[in-house]
């Protein structure tokens, strides 16, 4: 029987991490697109808290406060985003990030 | 067969993490996006717990869940006239391939960085106590700077985005 | 240089009938007709012709005792290549006594011709086109005459003998006279291919000697037998050549004289109206071949030639035995002959043989001789025959007899022909005739051998048929009962037109020769025509004082007692030309007289019809006779089914294996150009093609990947760090 140990933690933040790259990419709708990004964030913070458990010395949590910190902007970033979206649907009607190409002109 | 109840865990909240992680990609409209999205952070929040990170893992779930993802069914039902019928297909979504290949990409690159770099396993904390309180120290001793800075973060994002988000008079009657 | 009288008065002869020929063509080329007075400006050319021939004849070569001196002249006509490698043709010009003579006897016989054919050919079509050929052939004839280079002389006996293909085929409606016209074309172009072939050995080798020089001309020819005669010249080392060239040569006069194996044209060439029979096929044109070895003559006798000692030549060996048999065999073929032209012109056969043989034998002047007298008899009896045939419309002597009555005139003159051509003394014949015998005898006695009396004993042989199948016509057509009443009854003589000609060409074939007196007539004291016609004047006058020649006088094979330096060959040949010269004048009157005799006895008194008079061998003759011993029947059977085997051998061949190579070749081509063809279109312009299009193609994708969407930009970005992930473990190894 395999011991857990802090690999299989970042495979898993790995995957998480892929997963959210694919939604960003894959999707057009930009809260799903945010949706992708708080994936990220999650492999993220998740690798902080591995490591915390698995190489920090004893009675450090300095990873678990990044992850504290990550959460925190990860809230504000949500609400930024969302505001940002609300904006963007109120000028063109649409949340599809396709449409939102005018900076290609 | 010894079997660990700690590795059982970890593979189930691992599959709770990941297969909803890809299910957001694979989702057919934007209101199932949100829910597997809610199913993987549950996941990454019993994976913190199994961690150790018990203050981390509620936090997660409180602001996560109760609050970002709350944030964003809103956000769907104010942007979207017909979230369900938001299709994966022409409209809904780009090229579900193209993300997957990319995803795989990223995972190949990662992985080989997980697995070609000995990372080295200390003892770490693993007896599995309460760290609100090392956390609450922490937070106001050595991260007491940072703490302040993100306080004030938090306020100017809240004024940004109800300034942002406040609907304009003159662009409503237009 | 100043061109002497002689030559420009020759030339005049020459070009008359030419002029007469460009009127008649220009006048067809523009009016779409020939003139209607063409037969008038045929026979006043032809008759001016005849005036300023006979006036040198008389002013000059009968002036003197050994005729005029030789006259040549030169126009360079092209010259190919440059300097010493040219290749260069003039047109040579000589003038002597025996171009003279022989215009005379071309103008003559030409100009009687045409006065006949006035009256012969007016009722038939094509009258005016009849006269415009006649002057062509007129014209070619002379031209053969009065050239001294052998292409030049090529290029007037092709003339000719296209004049004798259209005349021959004059009545062209009629399926047999285009098939002998046909045939006449065809069986020359053998002797022609031959002449050329000699030709050209004889120009490749004389070239040798003297580069850039007009090396076909005759001087040139004569001049390099005589120093090979003397050890040297561009025959040395070629001595074998010398007698193939010649050979090769003279099958060039085998088909134009009709000498066997090639003479099957003659006979049929009879198919052409009879005036053209007389003057084409009988006097002149028949005769070029013969004039042709006369001149060639140092050719054929080889390098004995300067020294006289040239009658072990092999091409005159050759040339004698050609001649002799050629006489005998046709003179076999006349006796029995039911068509009086047909007859004829086995005769005509017969005569040329003896001229062939006469040269063949090393005398020139007797050759020449013979055709000078045979061309005015023959062309009496050949207008004799056309006026009987005028009489009663019929060729065939089953339809004559009886007719000496009712054309009294043709009747004469056709029996001082027959006289003549028999070899009855005070007749010209005898005179030429006796001299042909007396030097195949000397040839005989000189060589003392079997084989060296053959043509001897076949041309007295001959002597004697000659005289019984001429007097079987003769009888045949004019004695005996008429043979078909009703052609009889419509006989009548024919006009003035055609009779005067008959008349004029029988005095000729009396006096032509000189009078001749059968008993002490010495031939040794010279003759007219022999001490004008001969080795020594033709080819000496002519070369003067060249090197070469400086020695010839003394080793003449001539009549004369031969000069005291003289070699042995050469006295002893004159010797025996003087023992055998009175036996040979016994024996061939003997021949003429039993001849003439036998042929009265059979076909007056017992009024044969043909030769056999009941006895079974000479039945057995017959037959092979009138099937013309079989030669027609072997080239039609034989040779003719081999040749189209070889053709289609040859056809197969053609097809196999070189048009397989050809088509192969082109296929390949084919392919080559198809596969460059695929390479152009794919590789090249591709390439210049791609060069565009992948810009286009390179600037739509770079465009594609900067379309303003993050998303698309994180994906790439993410594939980026793919390949550099990629890159690293590649380069990490």
């Amino acid at each position: 029987m395999l011991d857990v140990s802090l690999k299989h933690y970042l495979l898993v933040a790995a995957l998480m991490f892929a997963a959210g790259v694919g939604v960003i990419i894959s999707r057009r709708n930009a809260i799903a697109v945010l949706c992708g990004v708080e994936l990220i964030l999650n492999a993220a913070a998740l690798n902080f808290v591995a490591f915390n458990r698995y190489s920090a010395p004893s009675g450090r949590l300095d990873g678990q406060v990044f992850t504290i910190f990550i959460i925190i902007l990860a809230a504000a970033e949500a609400a930024i985003a969302l505001a940002i979206l609300l904006n963007l649907f109120q000028q063109t009607n649409t949340v599809d990030v396709d449409e939102a190409d005018t900076l290609r002109e | 067969m010894d079997i660990d109840f700690g590795t059982i865990m970890f593979f189930a909240l691992a599959l709770v993490a990941v297969v909803p992680a890809f299910m957001v990609v694979l989702a057919r409209d934007i209101v199932r996006v949100a829910f597997w999205l809610l199913a993987s952070l549950c996941g990454v929040a019993g994976l913190y717990i199994l961690l150790g990170a018990d203050f981390i893992g509620l936090t997660q779930v409180l602001v996560y869940i109760g609050g970002i993802l709350v944030l964003i069914l809103f956000g769907i039902m104010m942007t979207s006239k017909d979230p369900l019928r938001q299709k994966a297909g022409a409209s809904g979504q780009r090229s579900v391939v193209t993300g997957l290949v990319t995803a795989a990409i990223v995972f190949a690159v990662l992985a080989a960085v997980v697995l070609g770099v000995g990372f080295e396993e200390g003892k770490g904390r693993s007896d599995g106590s309460p760290t609100t309180t090392a956390l609450g120290e922490a937070l106001l001793t050595d991260y007491v700077l940072p703490f302040e800075l993100v306080s004030v973060l938090l306020l100017f994002v809240l004024c940004g985005a109800a300034y942002m988000a406040r609907r304009r008079r003159e662009d409503a009657h237009a | 240089m100043q061109m002497p009288d002689t030559i420009l008065i020759a030339l005049l002869i020459v070009a008359l009938p030419l002029a007469a020929w460009t009127i008649g063509f220009l006048h067809a080329a523009v009016r779409r007709r020939l003139p209607a007075c063409q037969d008038w400006i045929s026979t006043v050319a032809v008759g001016v012709s005849l005036a300023l021939s006979l006036y040198l004849m008389f002013s000059q070569v009968l002036a003197g005792p050994a005729g005029m001196q030789a006259v040549t002249h030169s126009w360079r006509w092209f010259a190919i290549g440059s300097g010493d490698n040219a290749f260069v043709l003039n047109f040579d010009v000589l003038v002597d006594n025996l171009t003279v003579a022989m215009f005379c006897v071309v103008n003559i016989v030409a100009f009687l011709v045409h006065v006949y054919s006035r009256s012969y050919m007016h009722a038939e079509d094509r009258y005016p086109r009849f006269f415009l050929h006649l002057s062509l052939f007129t014209f070619s004839m002379l031209g053969l005459l009065v050239t001294s280079n052998l292409m030049m002389l090529f290029i007037f006996w092709e003339l000719v003998g296209v004049c004798s293909y259209f005349l021959i085929g004059f009545f062209f409606l009629k399926k047999s006279a285009g098939d002998a016209s046909k045939k006449a074309f065809v069986l020359n172009r053998i002797g022609d291919a031959c002449f050329m072939a000699g030709i050209f050995m004889i120009g490749g080798l004389l070239a040798k000697q003297w580069p850039g020089e007009s090396v076909l001309s005759f001087q040139r020819i004569w001049e390099s037998i005589a120093m090979l005669g003397h050890g040297q010249g561009p025959w040395i080392g070629h001595e074998s050549e010398v007698a193939i060239a010649g050979l090769l040569v003279f099958v060039g006069c085998m088909t134009k004289s009709a000498q066997f194996p090639l003479h099957v044209w003659l006979p049929d060439a009879m198919e052409g109206p009879t005036p053209v029979s007389a003057l084409i096929h009988a006097a002149t044109m028949v005769a070029a071949g013969v004039y042709m070895i006369v001149r060639m003559f140092p050719l054929m006798a080889g390098k004995g030639y300067v020294s006289g000692d040239f009658l072990d030549s092999p091409a005159l060996w050759v040339i004698a035995f050609i001649g002799g048999i050629t006489a005998l065999f046709s003179g076999t073929i006349a006796l029995v002959q039911t068509d009086l032209k047909k007859g004829l012109a086995y005769s005509t056969c017969s005569q040329l043989g003896y001229m062939v043989m006469a040269v063949g034998v090393g005398s020139i002047s007797a050759g020449m001789f013979h055709l000078f007298t045979h061309a005015f008899f023959k062309a009496c009896l050949f207008l004799g025959s056309g006026s009987v045939i005028h009489a009663v419309h019929s060729q065939e002597m089953k339809d004559m007899g009886g007719l000496r009555a009712k054309m009294p005139i043709t009747y004469a003159t056709f029996l001082i022909a027959c006289l003549a051509i028999a070899g009855t003394p005070l007749f010209s014949g005898f005179l030429s005739k006796e001299a042909v015998l007396g030097q195949a005898a000397a040839f005989g006695a000189h060589h003392d051998s079997l084989l060296g009396w053959v043509p001897f004993t076949l041309a007295a042989v001959t002597a004697f048929l000659t005289a019984f199948y001429m007097f079987r016509l003769l009888f045949l057509t004019f004695h005996g009962k008429p043979g078909d009443r009703h052609k009889f009854e419509h006989a009548h003589e024919s006009p003035a037109a055609m009779t005067m000609p008959l008349v004029v060409l029988a005095v000729l074939a009396l006096i032509a020769g000189g009078i001749a007196l059968p008993f002490g007539l010495d031939l040794g004291t010279g003759h007219w025509f022999q001490d004008r016609v001969n080795d020594q004047v033709l080819v000496q006058n002519t070369m003067g004082n060249t090197p070469a020649f400086a020695d010839m006088q003394a080793n003449m094979v001539h009549r004369h007692d031969p000069l005291p330096n003289a070699n042995e060959a050469v006295s002893s040949f004159h010797h025996h030309a003087h023992t055998v010269h009175m036996p040979v004048l016994l024996m061939s009157l003997c021949a003429v007289l039993i001849g003439i005799s036998a042929a009265w006895l059979l076909f007056v008194r017992r009024r044969s019809h043909d030769i056999v008079g009941g006895i079974p061998p000479l039945a057995k003759a017959r037959v092979v006779m009138s099937n013309l011993y079989y030669v027609d029947w072997f080239y039609c059977n034989r040779v003719v089914p081999t040749v189209k085997d070889i053709a289609d051998l040859a056809k197969a061949f053609d097809k196999s294996v070189i048009d397989a190579l050809v088509n192969g070749v082109a296929r390949f081509g084919t392919h080559i150009a198809w596969f460059a063809g695929r390479v152009d279109s794919l590789v090249v312009d591709g390439a210049v093609n791609g060069s565009g299009s992948s810009m286009l193609a390179l600037g739509q994708f770079f465009r594609g990947l900067v379309n303003g969407k993050i998303q698309d930009y994180v994906k790439y970005t993410v594939w980026g760090l793919g390949l550099l992930m990629i890159w690293a473990v590649l380069a990490r190894g």
